[in-house]
């Protein structure tokens, strides 16, 4: 049982005015895994992540966070997910970087050295040493997002859950966070939870994915999902461009030669290169 | 004009270039700060001629300078303030009797309503001085911090701190609201229909801050917030800050005194 990161049980939620957020959704995340929530706007993504900390109660359901009911030990787990969210406005409250990243160790309850130690470590593993005194509205968007990870790292979370992480990210931003969740995930073995509908960004950080409208529509690897490509836009999404690409391909001139669309360009440029060498 | 307007506010409100010089009062320990400060308030609030004033002024001037801060600089900074009450203060001139100087039927100006008014003026000027002194040279975290070693209840301090982080990205909200709206008024608008706009505008500013305020207080509780933050920074007292807290006490003590026994003017 301990394997199991996230268990998700029919949940339900509805918002106080009445309106159905999420209904008969049901997800189980393993320790270690990549992890995709894909939907469009107004899916009910943010809603299920904010379910997942118990910062919400769901109307119907269970959810399971390392084997305990988040409705009854939501403190417990709490230092052990971190939930990065959208606006890093929202998550940096404090008038210093320094003071935002130790707020989660002092509300744990951790000695001084133990929050120094944490704090510096989390601000060295997203780039950020050297920060410490920064206020947080003199930071750059890129620079916010990564403060915020690092707010939430340094309560060290065996899983880590991020809201719409490429909002507002240029695409320098975008690669950076790219290598620093992978970094996580490499280093820390760390569970990775990403809510987004960024499909060319994803391929890069998940291996797995759920398609949420409301409901789920569609579990599986990506290559499988964003193969099915009438199911992808039914649920108002795309396949990402370079898959889009490889597709308009394979139905114009026939270039079929390969086992599964690729995702990233990487993957493609392998296929392009295996093709013209076997020519 | 707005803009400008923003530019210039977020340069008061953020401004951190002198807090990391290595000047005098930087050195000091911002609760040594806020009593000496407040005591040099206290004094300029009580004070009643003008000499006691200007010395007080000189005081803040000489700080000024003491840590690195141009004079010219804080003489700007200061001064739009004042400007501002010695509008307030004209009436006076007019108002308060005594023997006129200068007289156009029924207008009266008498030396007692310049010297009310400059006095007026004068204090304020000394009290902002203080105040701009302060906040220039001390890191916004520091003086919260201070507050709360000072044992300000915490709910107070976290209220400022707050507000602090986030007045300006609200104002920033508001300026991207008005050029919104400007981008979409094609032809010049009635006077009540601005009014109206501004007020539906202000009352979307204030739904989205409610959301915000939200947001961040579930962000606080998915790092474990219960009501009670912990504090890590340590602040130490030492001979120097000491000596700086006496000095400043003493300089107002002599004055206030030489004021009221002697009747310097």
């Amino acid at each position: 049982m301990v394997d199991i990161a996230i268990d998700i049980r029919d949940l339900k939620y509805v918002y106080p005015d009445g309106c159905v957020a999420l209904d008969d959704v049901s997800i189980k995340v393993l320790m270690g895994e990549r992890v995709a929530i894909l939907g469009p706007n107004g899916a009910g993504k943010s809603t299920l992540l904010m379910l997942i900390s118990g910062l919400l109660k769901p109307s119907k359901g269970s959810v399971h966070v390392l084997g305990m009911s988040v409705s009854e030990n939501s403190y417990k787990i709490r230092s052990s997910l971190g939930l990065v969210f959208q606006d890093p406005d929202d998550q940096l409250f404090c008038p210093t970087l320094w003071e935002d990243v130790t707020f989660g160790l002092l509300n744990m309850g951790l000695d001084e050295d133990e929050v120094v130690k944490r704090g510096k470590e989390a601000l060295r593993s997203v780039g950020l040493d050297g920060y410490e005194e920064r206020a947080p509205h003199h930071l750059s968007a890129g620079e916010k997002k990564k403060a915020a990870i690092a707010t939430v790292l340094a309560m060290r979370p065996k899983i880590l859950i991020l809201d719409e992480p490429t909002a507002n990210l240029d695409p320098k931003g975008k690669t950076e966070l790219v290598k620093i969740i992978n970094n996580l995930h490499k280093s820390q073995k760390i569970t990775l939870v990403v809510a987004t509908h960024d499909v060319d960004f994803i391929p890069l950080v998940a291996d797995r994915a759920y398609i949420l409208n409301k409901r789920l529509i569609a579990e599986g690897n990506l290559e499988d999902l964003f193969s099915n490509s009438d199911m992808i836009r039914e649920a108002g999404l795309e396949p990402p461009s370079v898959t889009r690409l490889f597709e308009l391909l394979n139905q114009s001139i026939g270039f079929n030669d390969i086992k599964s669309l690729p995702l990233t360009i990487e993957q493609a440029l392998y296929e392009i290169k295996r093709c013209f060498l076997k020519n | 004009m707005l803009s400008s307007f923003l530019k210039i506010f977020e340069e008061i409100v953020y401004n951190e270039r002198f807090i990391s010089l290595n000047g005098f009062i930087q050195n000091i320990d911002p609760r040594a700060k806020i009593f000496s400060f407040t005591a040099f308030i206290v004094v300029a609030i009580l004070a009643r001629s003008i000499a006691t004033l200007v010395i007080l002024i000189m005081i803040t001037f000489f700080l000024s300078i003491a840590s690195k801060i141009p004079l010219k600089f804080f003489i700007i900074r200061t001064s739009f303030i004042p400007l501002f009450v010695t509008v307030i203060a004209l009436p006076l001139l007019f108002i308060t009797p005594g023997n006129s100087i200068f007289t156009i039927n029924p207008v009266n100006i008498t030396i007692e309503g310049i010297h009310k008014a400059l006095i007026f003026t004068l204090r304020v000027w000394a009290c902002v001085n203080s105040l701009i002194l302060f906040t220039l040279t001390t890191r916004f975290s520091s003086i919260i911090n201070a507050m709360e070693k000072l044992k300000i209840p915490k709910i107070f301090t976290m209220m400022i701190s707050i507000t602090y982080r986030f007045i300006f990205l609200s104002i920033n909200e508001a300026y991207r609201m008005a050029l919104a709206k400007e981008s979409r008024t094609i032809k010049g608008e009635s006077r009540l229909k601005t009014i109206k706009s501004l007020a539906s505008m202000i009352s979307t500013l204030f739904i989205r801050s409610y959301e915000r305020g939200e947001r961040v207080y579930l962000a606080m509780i998915a790092r474990g917030y219960k009501g009670t933050t912990r504090n890590l920074n340590k602040m130490s007292i030492n001979g120097k800050d000491m000596i700086f807290v006496f000095i400043i006490i003493a300089i107002c003590s002599v004055t206030l005194s030489a004021e009221y026994f002697l009747g310097v003017v």
